[in-house]
């Protein structure tokens, strides 16, 4: 049995108390493709900031080659051997693919002056290339790559680093089927030189296509590790899912009417959606579902004219409308509650009350006694935590300023409302506020397409589920076939059964 | 706490310069040249502090506009010197100086218009760039038109809003507050107003929310073409001519206004207040120093510290009010 | 620590303006206020003049000096204000070099009314009042520097003018006397009179922009200094010096001593230390309610590689 190159021994990190690791141990193996998956938020991308030197643990142990050490920036990291390659990669797009390689490290002539050996760049970089099996010219601009050979390039560079740990996060998220048989090869290729490679994915067909082992994270705390081999994907799904079905899901009545409120037809936008249809009845809450990544808020904001359309139709009410700005859609009853409230959905410095009628009140002159009225009526009606109207919304806590956002909208008579990750950083007590508050707009016959990472919550509240797999529709559960696993077998990529 | 010790008078100085910023400092400074000019007090020289500020204030006024949503109008000062020079030449030619002064407005503001739509339809990174190009356009179509000669003469009809006077109170004095009180007006009571508050604070934002983005920031570039052409007829009754290279820097001058009056450079606030107060600080700063016969030189050096003063006054203010904010949680 | 801030902010300020004012505060005697305001202080010329006024009341121990002036010399706006606020201090006299006819008249105006004679200098405006004209007859220097023209170029051949800002009293002066001079000659060609605002790189670029359209110029006159050695600059560029005949107005130092080199042709002087000297010997009679020269005519003469070293002296 080898000793592990890397060890993390009872690691803890918590941010403003909110724990995100919890007593996590891992370890991965001199020669290793350790895969490490688990939902958003269980804790991923903290624990790989930690073993890179991002960030330090509040509590723990690592262990590298056995001895203890502490890394605390990434140049340590880079020093011991540890390399990272990101999802954004940290190329310079217009250098070359040899530059970037050697990127500040440049081979010099002499040691003072600095003059940078060109023909050494190249041929130290074709080498390493050609080791990783896909040869490429090394003086090719990075700006002119492709998203695999980029990879390839970064990958290169770790290992010009001599490497000893290279940590992939979701790599082949930007990649083409062809890429993607590509990259696994080159894993191949580093295991074969002795490197350890912790491989992060949503993916679980890939999980079985290289990797040795899988540790399953869940909520910040490790679950399972296992090899691959004795891990089949319905165990896998549970680990990271968790929680046995629960009663807590109260069996809502459905307000769906049968009136079609909103039907979207081989709509595409943005290169990142492809040909999506469905429709949403007046009444009715639609979840949608789906991973990072898979699409969902450019769905939504190009639904709601903030992004370009590049085909397909809509029809609100069953007549075809076209929306090309936000002010079309307002016109036509939608809403947009967007992911990032503070980025896209307030004005901080702004007080409550203008955010809250800025979508309202559209005639010149403002009418401040009519305002404040309606404010007044929005914060008791929504329970808005807020001392004085006039205060900017900016000192708001989360869960109130979401429900500045929702009453924004109230005012503006919205009918159909695109809800994206209404809940993302809000505490448990305001969440209900505000499942409460989309419950009650149901009821009034409002249509609503949610959009969360959540399960629990789309599960709690929708009537169907649509789950999105790299921009395209995956798949839909009406509400008696969904369930955590479900929707997460269609998110992952698996089918419906 | 330090500042206990340190006398009844420093404390209120600091606590009124936190409190009231831009308005502090401009007492403070009137206090200081009353000290050092027995002439600097009178009714007459105050008078004639107010007349020289007025092209100024009007640019500012513009330029705040553009300033809150976060935007920058370089070209005020070429507008003002083409307007300048269209007004005096067609009330030379004989036109009435009400015709001139409605024509050489709707220059300004057509010109503004044209700097705000090359902003959002050609989809430039900033307004840097169009109103930089319309900056040298602007003053080399005034140079053509001219051939560089003054158009002077003007007779007192035309000149009356930049020479002219009330009751004793100069017409450009007038025109001024007229101005200062719409564009409050417009700022704060109507949603046009908020409108560009809300574009300045969060852009994105603001068109998530319906705010038709595009038309409220051709209409504060119009704007500002219009109130250049404002600045630019109170200038040629004042110099009784229109001279081609009028307005040379001034479009400096206006930010300036703006920046020290508390405005902040990226967008979102700014008061009208504030810029008339930044717009006296500059012009009490040029006529105490005239006053004291100190070198236009030295003016210009006070003017350049004057300016990075208000903004770090601005930023130590901003950041006490967070750590009292932080500390009230 | 944000209030202590704040009040070092405060005093600094307040010490900016008491360090800029300086001593230079009013003082409750009886000395007579004398201001001179030119259109820039930015080229020998003025420097001279300055030299010469300050001369001039230094010797009078009851006489209180300053001069000020805009930037530049297109800051037409800016010269206004500066003499709004010296007439509303009520000095005792002013020697004004007015940058604009139309725009400064208003105010001098003003003065007048507030009781404060006025001397104007080196450039006349059309305005009655002044108490006195202190300067050159810019018309005769312009005829006698096309007269010199006429011989250097044995009267045959393009000839063009670099002129100051338009609408000024003394570039259209000079411009006129030396066109009735140019007119007289059936062989000349005169191609074009282009301003450079008395500024020596624009009279660089002017003159480049000429020579490129004019290939055979012969002559150019620049009816300043600071023009005319920047034209200087751009026929030395093109290896024409001494071929074409350059020449200048004002005669400042530096001037002169490109004609002793030979890199310019000739200038008209002007004794700059002199019109300063005598506007305010002038205004200082006027302030003293004595009898002024209507107009004082300094004089000019043709400075060229033979008289030259008289006037580096």
């Amino acid at each position: 049995m080898n000793a592990p190159l890397l060890r993390l021994e009872h690691i803890s990190k918590a941010f403003s108390g909110v724990p995100a690791l919890e007593d996590v141990s891992f370890e991965v193996l001199p020669g290793e493709v350790h895969a490490l998956v688990g939902e958003n938020g269980a804790g991923k991308s903290t624990l790989m900031n930690i073993i890179g030197g991002v960030l330090s643990a509040d509590a723990g142990q690592t262990r590298w080659e056995g001895r203890p050490v502490a890394v605390e920036s990434p140049r340590q990291a880079q020093e011991l051997g540890i390399s990272f390659v990101h999802q954004e990669l940290a190329l310079v797009p217009q250098l070359s693919a040899g530059e970037n390689i050697f990127l500040g490290r440049h081979p010099c002539r002499r040691a003072g002056l600095e003059w940078v050996r060109w023909e050494e760049i190249h041929q130290r970089a074709r080498a390493l290339l050609e080791e990783l099996g896909h040869p490429m010219d090394p003086r090719r601009l990075v700006a002119e790559l492709s998203m695999g050979e980029r990879q390839l390039v970064e990958i290169g560079r770790a290992l010009s680093l001599r490497a000893r740990l290279v940590i992939m996060d979701e790599p082949t998220a930007p990649l083409s089927e062809r890429e993607t048989v590509r990259l696994l090869e080159v894993i191949g290729q580093l295991k074969r030189r002795g490197v350890s490679v912790i491989y992060i994915t949503h993916r679980l067909k890939e999980i079985y296509q290289g990797p040795d082992r899988v540790t399953v994270l869940r909520d910040g705390r490790r679950v399972a590790t296992a090899p691959v081999a004795e891990m089949p994907p319905e165990a896998l799904v549970r680990h990271m899912v968790g929680r046995p079905a629960r009663e807590q899901f109260p069996a809502l009545e459905s307000s769906a009417q049968p009136g079609e409120a909103l039907r979207v037809e081989g709509f595409s936008a943005r290169g990142q959606v492809y040909d999506i249809g469905f429709r949403v009845h007046r009444g009715e809450i639609v979840g949608l579902a789906g991973l990072a990544g898979a699409g969902r808020t450019e769905l939504l904001e190009a639904l709601f004219g903030a992004a370009g359309r590049d085909a397909g139709r809509v029809f609100i009410e069953g007549r075809p409308v076209n929306i090309r700005t936000p002010v079309d859609a307002i016109r036509h009853g939608l809403a947009l509650v967007p992911d990032d409230r503070k980025a896209k959905g307030l004005i901080l410095g702004a007080p409550v009350r203008w955010n809250m009628v800025l979508a309202s009140e559209r005639q010149l002159c403002i009418r401040a006694d009519r305002e404040r009225e309606k404010t007044r009526r929005m914060v008791d009606e929504l329970r808005v935590r807020t001392p004085d109207p006039e205060q900017a919304v900016a000192q708001l806590s989360g869960g109130n300023q979401q429900k500045v956002v929702l009453a924004k909208w109230l005012l503006a008579d919205a009918s159909i409302f695109l809800l994206d990750e209404p809940t993302r950083g809000i505490d448990v007590g305001a969440k209900a506020e505000i499942y409460e508050i989309i419950r009650r707009l149901a009821a009034r016959g409002a249509a609503i397409v949610l959009a969360s990472s959540e399960l629990e919550e789309i599960l709690h509240l929708a009537d169907r589920v649509l789950v999105m797999h790299r921009g395209r529709i995956a798949g839909e559960l009406a509400r008696a076939e969904a369930s955590e696993e479900s929707i997460m077998r269609l998110a992952t990529g698996g089918s419906s059964r | 706490m330090k500042t206990a010790d340190r006398g009844f008078w420093a404390r209120g100085v600091s606590e009124a310069l936190r409190r009231f910023g831009p308005l502090a400092a401009l007492l403070l400074m009137g206090l200081a040249l009353s000290l050092l000019s027995e002439h600097f007090l009178t009714f007459d020289n105050l008078l004639n502090v107010f007349r020289q500020s007025a092209v100024n204030t009007l640019l500012a006024l513009g330029q705040l506009l553009v300033i809150i949503t976060a935007g920058i109008d370089l070209s005020v000062g070429s507008i003002l010197g083409l307007c300048c020079v269209l007004a005096a030449l067609l009330v030379k030619a004989g036109a009435p100086p009400g015709l001139a002064i409605a024509a050489a407005l709707a220059a300004g503001a057509g010109l503004g218009t044209i700097n705000g739509l090359l902003f959002t339809k050609l989809r430039l990174p900033h307004p840097f760039i169009p109103t930089l190009g319309m900056m040298n356009v602007a003053r080399g179509l005034a140079l053509v038109i001219t051939g560089g000669f003054p158009v002077s003469e003007l007779g007192g009809g035309f000149r009356y809003w930049g020479a002219g006077a009330v009751a004793g109170i100069p017409a450009p004095v007038i025109v001024v507050v007229c101005f200062c009180v719409l564009f409050h007006v417009f700022l704060t009571r109507t949603t046009l107003g908020r409108d560009i508050y809300a574009i300045g604070g969060n852009r994105q934002a603001a068109l998530l929310s319906g705010i038709p983005v595009d038309r409220r920031l051709a209409l504060v570039y119009g704007l500002s073409g219009f109130m250049s052409a404002a600045g630019a007829v109170v200038l040629a009754g004042r110099m009784n001519s229109g001279f081609p290279l009028a307005g040379v820097g001034a479009e400096l001058d206006s930010i300036a206004a703006v920046i020290i009056g508390g405005a902040s450079f990226f967008g979102g606030s700014g008061t009208v207040l504030g810029t008339l107060v930044g717009a006296l600080i500059m012009g009490v700063l040029r006529n105490g120093l005239n006053l004291l016969n100190v070198s236009a030189y030295w003016q210009t050096v006070v003017i350049g510290v004057v300016i990075v003063a208000a903004v770090w006054v601005d930023v130590l203010r901003q950041r006490a009010t967070e750590k009292s904010r932080a500390a009230r949680r | 620590m944000g209030f202590r801030n704040r009040w070092c902010e405060a005093v600094a300020l307040a010490a900016a303006l008491v360090l800029a004012g300086g001593c230079s505060r009013v003082e409750q005697t009886k000395k007579l206020e004398i201001v001179l305001v030119v259109k820039a202080l930015d080229s020998e010329f003025w420097q001279r003049l300055k030299s010469g006024a300050e001369a001039a009341a230094r010797a009078d121990p009851g006489v209180k000096f300053a001069v000020l002036a805009p930037e530049r010399e297109i800051n037409i706006d800016q010269q206004v204000a500066i003499l709004e606020d010296q007439v509303l201090k009520k000095v005792s006299a002013l020697a004004v070099a007015p940058a604009g006819v139309a725009e400064v008249v208003p105010v001098l105006e003003k003065a007048k009314a507030a009781g404060i004679p006025v001397v104007i200098v080196d450039t006349d405006v059309p305005w009655p009042s002044r108490v006195s004209f202190v300067g050159i007859d810019n018309r005769l220097g312009g005829r006698l520097a096309g007269e010199y023209v006429l011989r250097a170029i044995g009267g045959q051949g393009k000839v063009a003018v670099i002129r100051g800002v338009m609408g000024v009293a003394t570039q259209d002066d000079r411009l006129a006397g030396f066109r009735e001079v140019i007119a007289q000659a059936p062989g000349v060609q005169y191609v074009a009179a282009q301003p450079a605002n008395s500024e020596r790189a624009l009279g660089m670029s002017v003159m480049e922009n000429l020579l490129t359209l004019h290939r055979d110029l012969r002559a150019v006159f620049a009816t300043n200094d600071q023009m005319a050695l920047g034209a200087m600059e751009a026929i030395a560029a093109r290896n024409l010096t001494g071929k074409i005949v350059l020449v200048g107005f004002d005669a400042t130092r530096e001037a002169v001593r490109a004609v002793q080199a030979g890199r310019m042709s000739a200038v008209m002087a002007q004794y700059a230390e002199a019109i300063g000297r005598r506007a305010i010997e002038e205004a200082i009679k006027a302030a003293r309610a004595q009898p002024v020269e209507k107009r004082v005519d300094i004089g000019t003469a043709l400075v060229t590689k033979e008289n030259a070293g008289e006037f580096l002296r």
